[in-house]
């Protein structure tokens, strides 16, 4: 049934806006069955709007967003069938345990019988509420809220999922098992769009980012890619048994090498070019008689990607 | 294995090796009964059982309707059996009743569905499988859910008036009958209110004027039943009588389904289409409405009063529904657009019924016109036609069409009794004359402000609203103020003023200034022309096709032989369809 060729998501220059204000700015990305997307930006980035746009409860001033090849605008009942999305706060009803709120979700779906019960039960293990089930969700802890939020969003079991900040207020031990669940979800064919602020923990999960600010998709890709679309040079730090100065005089006269620094048995500096020119590099070192003790590239976080790409502008 | 399920269903942590008790077996048929049910009113159903609010009422319904049953003894003790205390009793209970269903359940209603779009709760159910109106449906369902318990809780005392003197049981099953009609029309109504805003300060200011509407019709309704049970208007043995309980419940089905559907449009998704079913409602309620008059005419009373209280319905009717319609927006959302009707014919006749602020301008005046031909006609029945007292139309007109010869007897039958009513046909045709020419001018109104901001519902009712008061008013301050404020009678320049140029229509004086009622007539034409004129670009919208992913799914889920579109070509894919 799946066509290969349709993105699962797909934002076509999307527009929203509130007034003046223009929450989300031209943005367009797609995303295919089986990948994690991050979406990270500063606060009032328009992270969530675009997201509750592809969630069919809100409409694009320009644009249009599609999940599975269908129109958000046009077919939303089309989409609400295949996505879960997860948002970030949570709604709660009085008087209501856990069980009962999940097996609402679940015939407000359409789930009946059997069915039901079986996603149900799926879903109660897969998030760990089994133990939970006749607990008041007024009583609830924010992770438990958070994991029940989950297991609301999955309860048809769409094959799209977006999720909004769902690591939120947990705890570390919680924001692993998040990880990992989110992993799991992934390994079983899920399309996931998930944003956060917790850089480190999106660069693990996350097969690709995209960083937003002001409304703008600045840059997107694997963080790598968006590393080296950003800045043609990477930082090279090499550790040289005697001779550093020596070396530092050979790298001056390369034109590929800039900025370098002296740090004892240590020379950083920055290597403009890909890989395959830094393996060469490394190779002429050895073969000029330097007596190479380390050689590394500097190991981009998504932190420095994310510092570098955005400006800090608030709207 | 099938036991174990169930009772896994019911219970989610069943302990398998737990015996399963009666309370298991029945909890297990409950649950499979309600799988039909709306999803919303199975919760609320649960959360009620918990809730504090339902509790309270509940216990004090049960006992204040004991307080009341032995202070009623007591008060008249001695001759409870032969006195006729019934009606007494009866009443005291239907306050007992009336506090929880024409003030809690609605209120209730109001709120818990206010609350979800507060809370957020809304957004998540309208992602799910559930559409609008279910939603909405559900609420009211639980609102029934309420009123059925708080009536069967009442119902062993209600029983017991009927055994006291006094009161029939007629009597009885109306006021409980009609009670239950207003409240489930309230709560209706409420549900139409919480969907009207979604901020918290337009809900709380909504909430105060919703509660001061019900306590206001609560009141009403209170003082209507008193009378009732003491006028003895429940005459089930007249066959008047059961045709007014037709005429009522027709009204109220059809109120009861345009609040639901209005409800569930306010919040359907943006691009959905809003205003077809409404319109197809409104249309149905003015066919039966009018059906019911003529009937009334025909099988009752041949009064011209009849045509003008229908009339002046009809102008109330549409004039708000309207004023509401020309509000709408006219650009159709490709999603609607795959619906439009593609034939000549089907394009002529359904494009009145497409969402837009032209179409529900013609729409409106096509239907106001419609309604005054069908008043004209009621004021042209000629007298001997009609012989009050019989049970059907049949009866009341096959005697007299097969004695009489057809055509030349019945031509001038029917001109003569409408020329003896032409005071009332010049009221009908002009009441629905200001309808069209105010309508009109509000819509061009609603056009001009559109070329500066983007205005809707809210303001083509208000600007409707301003331009009826205004109509009437200022050309009536102007005549006073020109003739030094002393009466002058009606003038020409009263032309606009819709009120006193009806109200000397119905003295039958109106034609002695006949340029007035000629200037109106005229008006209404040349608006309604120039308003159709502006209708083009509404009425060139046209069908497109689903795209291809949509068709394709189409196809998929539901694997048909595709329709052809001529006879010539016989064989083709569906994706020709344009
Ligand atoms: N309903 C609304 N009305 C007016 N402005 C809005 C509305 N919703 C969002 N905005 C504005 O749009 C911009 C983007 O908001 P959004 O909530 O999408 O940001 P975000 O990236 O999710 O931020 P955060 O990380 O804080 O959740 C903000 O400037 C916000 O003020
Ligand atoms: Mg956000």
């Amino acid at each position: 049934m799946q066509i290969s060729t349709t993105p699962t998501i797909e934002l076509h220059r999307l527009h929203r806006l509130f007034g003046s204000t223009h929450a989300v700015n031209d943005i367009s990305f797609e995303v295919h069955r089986g990948q994690v997307y991050g979406y990270i930006g500063p606060n009032g980035a328009g992270k969530t709007t675009s997201m509750r746009i592809l969630s069919t409860l809100d409409l694009p001033t320009y644009g249009d967003a599609f999940v599975d090849g269908f129109s958000c605008i046009n077919d939303p009942d089309r989409v609400r069938r295949r996505l879960g999305f997860m948002p970030d706060y949570f709604g709660t009803y009085a008087n209501v345990n856990c069980w009962e709120y999940l097996d609402f979700f679940a015939r407000a779906h359409g789930l009946v019988g059997r069915e039901r019960s079986q996603a149900l039960r799926r879903v109660m293990a897969f998030t760990g509420l089994n133990l939970l089930a006749e607990k008041p969700i007024r009583g609830l802890s924010k992770g438990m809220k958070q994991r029940l939020c989950l297991g609301r969003t999955l309860i048809h079991d769409p094959a799209v999922l977006i999720l909004d900040e769902p690591a939120a207020g947990l705890d570390p031990r919680a924001r692993i098992e998040l990880r990992e669940m989110i992993g799991q979800l992934a390994a079983d064919g899920k399309t996931i769009l998930v944003s956060s602020h917790i850089l480190t923990e999106l660069a693990e999960m996350c097969d690709r980012v995209g960083i937003i600010e002001q409304g703008r998709l600045l840059a997107t890709g694997t963080v790598e890619e968006i590393q080296r679309q950003q800045s043609q040079a990477s930082e090279v730090r090499v550790r040289v048994l005697g001779g550093a100065q020596a070396l530092s005089q050979w790298l001056g006269a390369r034109e590929d090498v800039e900025k370098i620094v002296l740090d004892g048995e240590y020379v950083n500096f920055a290597h403009a070019g890909v890989r395959e020119a830094e393996v060469e590099l490394l190779r002429e070192m050895v073969v000029a008689g330097f007596a190479i003790l380390e050689f590394g590239t500097h190991q981009t976080t998504l932190e420095d990607v994310f510092l570098q790409v955005t400006r800090g502008y608030v709207q | 294995m099938s036991s174990l399920d169930s009772a896994l269903k019911s219970t989610p942590n069943a302990d398998s090796t737990q015996r399963e008790t009666w309370w298991d077996r029945v909890e297990a048929v409950l649950e499979r009964g309600s799988e039909w049910l709306n999803p919303i009113l199975v919760k609320e159903a649960r959360q009620a059982l918990k809730s504090r609010q339902f509790v309270v009422t509940f216990t004090l319904l049960l006992l204040l309707g004991w307080v009341w049953t032995i202070f009623g003894v007591f008060l008249s003790a001695p001759g409870i059996f032969y006195g006729a205390e019934g009606k007494g009793m009866l009443f005291g209970y239907f306050l007992v009743l009336a506090v929880p269903l024409l003030v809690v359940v609605p209120f209730s209603a109001f709120r818990s569905l206010a609350a979800e779009r507060e809370d957020g709760t809304y957004e998540l159910i309208s992602i799910t499988a559930l559409n609008a109106r279910q939603i909405v449906s559900g609420k009211l369902g639980s609102a029934v859910l309420q009123m059925m318990v708080y009536f069967s809780a009442l119902a062993p005392c209600v029983a017991f008036t009927y055994l006291l003197r006094g009161v029939d049981i007629f009597s009885i099953f109306f006021v409980l009958y009609y009670t239950f009609l207003v409240s489930l029309l309230l709560s209706t109504f409420a549900l139409l209110v919480a969907t009207a805003s979604r901020s918290r300060q337009w809900q709380s200011l909504l909430s105060v004027l919703l509660l001061l509407v019900l306590l206001f019709v609560g009141g009403m309704w209170i003082t209507f039943i008193y009378s009732s049970l003491y006028e003895n208007i429940w005459r089930a043995d007249l066959w008047e009588f059961w045709a007014v309980q037709g005429f009522l419940l027709t009204n109220f089905v059809m109120f009861f389904m345009l609040f639901l559907w209005a409800a569930g449009a306010q919040i359907s998704f943006p691009s959905d289409n809003r205003s077809t079913r409404m319109r197809y409602i409104m249309f149905l309620h003015q066919a039966f409405f009018i059906g019911w008059m003529v009937y009334f005419t025909i099988a009752i009373d041949n009064e011209p009063e009849l045509a003008i209280v229908s009339i002046v319905v009809g102008c109330i009717y549409w004039g708000v529904l309207g004023a509401l319609l020309i509000g709408e927006y006219p650009q159709l959302s490709p999603r609607v657009r795959r619906e439009l009707p593609q034939s000549f014919l089907g394009r002529m006749t359904w494009t009145w019924f497409n969402p837009g602020s032209g179409t529900g301008y013609i729409f409106t005046s096509l239907n106001i016109s419609f309604f005054a031909v069908a008043c004209l006609v009621m004021l042209s029945i000629p007298d001997h036609l009609v012989q009050s007292y019989t049970l059907t139309i049949a009866t009341s007109i096959a005697p007299t069409v097969a004695t009489s010869s057809p055509v030349i007897d019945w031509v001038p039958a029917f001109t003569n009794q409408f020329a003896s009513n032409f005071r009332e046909s010049s009221f009908v045709i002009l009441a629905a004359a200001y309808v069209v020419a105010y309508l009109g001018v509000s819509r061009l109104m609603v056009l001009l402000a559109r070329q500066v901001a983007s205005v809707g519902l809210m303001f083509s009712l208000l600007i409707t609203i301003f331009f009826a008061i205004a109509g009437a008013a200022l050309p009536w301050i102007f005549q006073f103020w020109l003739f030094n404020y002393r009466n002058e009678g009606y003038t020409i320049l009263q032309v606009t003023n819709w009120a006193w140029t009806l109200e000397e229509t119905a003295d039958g004086n109106i034609w002695n200034h006949w340029p007035s009622p000629v200037g109106v007539l005229l008006g209404a034409l040349v608006i309604f022309l120039v308003n159709l004129i502006l209708t083009a670009g509404e009425v060139a919208q046209v069908r497109i096709a689903a795209p291809q992913r949509v068709q394709d799914e189409q196809l998929t889920l539901h694997p048909v032989k595709p329709k052809r579109n001529s006879p010539w070509d016989d064989e083709k894919p569906a994706s020709s369809n344009a």
